[in-house]
């Protein structure tokens, strides 16, 4: 006992000195004792599939350049914030990073990312634009400055279950087909037993903006903000965009597809690999599974035109950029230059439609066909309204969506007075952001 | 090394005799505890109080994580009274505190007195109702997506199978948050195990006497177990309202907080407000609101305690 407390004292201080020496050696590994230099990634590309691309990519870009060594940091895109954005705010985050383009403004606004205009224009390191299709290059260039290097591309188009339309009778969509069109197809595919819906002819994306909305306002000549970003009044209650608003909503009133509170019931279930819907507005993050399924006929066709009769689409991009505040911005350059390759394209081809024109977009098309409505569409693709304001997600996204689920949820809604309402409430929230950020 | 056992085995001598080296004794027993929990004082204020400071102070800026944060005084504060968002998710996340803290403690209190039976296969019963609470909470989330599916989910199918249509649970607005009270009950597994070592800590000598005395098994549970567990209900309910008012993942993973709102609980909110928006003196402020409220409500219920909770050998001081 008299010697075991003495030894007790010293277990003691020994382990709150052990547990100072490992929070303070927490700090940053530099450079590696190889003398290489690391560049550290993070990416919300997670699991399996997502991280695979990653490993057979850098251990040939490596090889190449065997002064660097690229790190990945990952994680699924529901956290994958709450992580950067403590690691940049902490003054230890990584060379390059992936960003939303809902945040791309901020991001640029606050410095936090490196201006790319002089290697695009340099051409330096195959940091071309012109590889690129123009809309995502575009995405990233603010006031004619480059920031974010597009990962690959993610247009929208419609998915249609060829086996449903063969049964229907229906002819197959092509490229040039109208709303009404596609109201009217997806009505005539909608099977309804003793007042319960078995098929709907179409999934809506609902209240997901991207998707839906983002399309029909400018399907229908209207417009979310004013060019500056700063108000909603005159623009997302125009005459044009309640019109766009009303066709949309009408889609639901109909029927033709499950609304948001009929979908979550369903879980994780693909609505439209299982059949219970005959066409999808969708990018192409499911095509990989749809296309291993041997029990799944379908297609892709571009979007339908919309009263402006203009063929377009909405597009969502991943953007790579440059942390301004990493050592070694010339590095991490160099590495951004690879994800500028063909190469890139073709080992990433399996989980992203190329963002890169040539090759590896006209191998996948020329392999599967059904990729060709993406490829046909990247050049209309629209910038995203996101990108023309400060905070999109706070200020305009969150009161819409409110707008949204009461609207599909409660069709006899007030639609005018609803969306002078949330107009009203978009613009309190930019007045507030601008008056802080602006 | 050898000075130290003889300076002991001095004071282990001297200790009958001497009421000042007793009270040294208890001294350096008072060191020697301040000294083994060092560490765990020295984490909280490193990864807890220090934080909790911090974030105080960034409640009282605005600050989007990319740039410095800018004084602006309760603004945040005064901003979230005005805010539906806040004030619906504070609605969600009380109604839900309200409504599963009572029925979790109840259920978690009836399963742990049926496992304080003595009947055969006692512990692989154990297992199986401690086994949800081991599971993590995405998991149990996803599995719930299938037993509240409306369609052919495991609930609406067992009430199709006796003529009854089933509500479209997660999927409606008045059916979520109820739908997510359902499934709280799946992980009261951590409650129901305090609870039985609570019951098993109520001598069986008062049981027997009771017993004697002719009392029934019910008058004995009212009369003598549950006084006796009072001080174990005691925990769980605060542990209860503490974790209750903390719900993310389910919201987070099943409903994203809709339809409508009806599932936005205040952390998610919170979540949405730092992560998503980039709002963290915004978001600190939510933070501070809810410990207050946490900290009330605890303060309510220890105050209230002395009323209804029952000390063994209390009496005997």
């Amino acid at each position: 006992m008299s010697i075991r407390r003495p030894q007790g004292l010293t277990s003691v201080i020994t382990l709150v000195l052990l547990s100072v020496i490992l929070l303070t050696s927490c700090g940053t590994f530099a450079e590696g004792s190889d003398g290489r230099i690391t560049i550290t990634i993070h990416t919300w590309e997670a699991g399996a599939t997502g991280l695979h691309v990653y490993e057979q990519a850098i251990p040939e870009f490596e090889k190449a350049h065997p002064d660097i060594k690229v790190e990945i940091d990952s994680d699924t895109s529901s956290y994958y914030y709450s992580k950067l954005l403590t690691s940049l705010a902490n003054g230890n985050g990584p060379d390059i990073f992936l960003v939303f383009d809902t945040s791309y403004p901020r991001f640029v606004n606050s410095g936090t990312v490196l201006d790319l205009t002089k290697y695009a224009q340099e051409k330096k390191y195959g940091i071309d634009p012109d590889k690129f299709y123009t809309s995502a290059w575009d995405m990233g260039t603010f006031k004619g400055q480059s920031y974010f290097l597009p990962k690959d591309l993610a247009v929208q188009s419609v998915l249609y279950n060829k086996t449903l339309f063969k049964q229907a009778g229906i002819p197959f969509p092509k490229a040039g087909w109208t709303m009404q069109d596609f109201a009217d197809a997806a009505k005539k595919l909608t099977v309804t037993k003793n007042g319960r819906t078995e098929q709907w002819g179409s999934l809506l994306p609902g209240d997901y903006l991207p998707q839906g909305l983002e399309y029909m306002l400018p399907a229908y000549g209207g417009q979310f903000l004013s060019p500056d970003g700063k108000t909603a009044d005159g623009y997302l209650n125009s005459p044009a965009s309640e019109k766009a608003i009303a066709a949309y909503l009408d889609m639901y009133k109909q029927g033709i597809s499950p609304t948001m509170s009929q979908t979550s019931g369903f879980g994780n279930l693909d609505l439209f690999q299982t059949g219970r819907v005959a066409m999808k507005w969708d990018s192409t993050w499911s095509m990989g599974t749809y296309l291993e399924d041997p029990k799944l006929e379908f297609d892709s066709v571009p979007m339908p035109l919309g009263s402006t009769g203009k063929s377009l689409t909405t597009s969502y991009v991943g953007g790579l950029a440059i942390n301004s505040r990493s050592p070694h911005t010339e590095e991490a350059a160099e590495v951004l230059g690879f994800f500028a390759s063909q190469r890139w394209a073709e080992i990433n081809r399996y989980i992203a439609t190329p963002a890169l024109k040539g090759k590896a977009a006209e191998d996948m098309q020329r392999e599967q066909p059904e990729y060709k409505a993406f490829f046909d569409q990247a050049n209309v693709a629209t910038r995203p309204p996101e990108l023309s304001t400060l905070n999109w997600g706070k200020d305009v996204s969150q009161p819409l969506v409110t707008f949204l689920d009461n609207m599909i949820l409660e069709p006899d809604r007030n639609l005018h007075e609803e969306l002078q309402q949330t107009v009203e409430a978009i613009d309190a929230q930019l007045a507030e952001t601008y008056s802080y950020e602006g | 090394m050898t000075t130290i056992m003889h300076k002991e085995s001095q004071s282990a001598a001297f200790r009958p005799q001497s009421g000042r080296k007793r009270a040294t004794l208890e001294q350096r027993r008072n060191r020697l505890l301040y000294l083994m929990i060092t560490p765990w004082i020295f984490g909280f204020l490193v990864f807890t109080a220090g934080p909790m400071i911090y974030s105080f102070y960034i409640s009282l800026t605005r600050w989007n994580l990319l740039t410095p944060p800018r004084f602006i005084g309760a603004k945040n504060y005064t901003d979230l009274m005005k805010d539906p968002l806040f004030w619906q998710s504070l609605k969600v996340t009380t109604i839900y505190a309200f409504v599963s803290v009572p029925l979790d403690l109840l259920v978690a209190l009836l399963l742990a007195i049926l496992l304080n039976q003595k009947v055969r296969g006692l512990s692989i019963f154990r297992t199986i109702l401690y086994l949800p609470s081991v599971v993590s909470g995405v998991a149990v989330s996803i599995l719930f997506m299938w037993v509240f599916n409306p369609d052919f989910g495991l609930i609406n199918a067992m009430l199709a199978s006796i003529g009854i249509t089933g509500p479209g649970w997660i999927g409606d607005p008045d059916w979520a948050l109820p739908s997510l009270v359902v499934m709280s009950f799946w992980t009261v597994g951590g409650t129901m195990l305090i609870f039985l070592a609570g019951l098993q800590n109520v001598p069986v000598e008062l049981q027997e006497a009771a017993s004697i005395d002719g009392a029934g098994p019910l008058r004995k549970f009212f009369r003598i177990t549950l006084p006796l567990l009072t001080p174990t209900i005691l925990f769980n309910l605060v542990l209860a309202i503490i974790g209750q008012f903390q719900t993310f993942t389910q919201a987070f993973v099943m409903t994203k907080g809709g339809p409508q709102n009806a599932t936005l609980f205040y952390v998610l909110q919170l979540f949405v407000q730092a992560f998503e928006n980039m709002n963290m003196g915004y978001a600190s402020a939510m933070a501070w609101v809810l410990f207050l409220i946490i900290l009330v409500l605890t303060i309510v219920v220890m105050n209230t305690s002395g009323k209804w909770v029952f000390y063994q050998g209390e009496n005997d001081k």
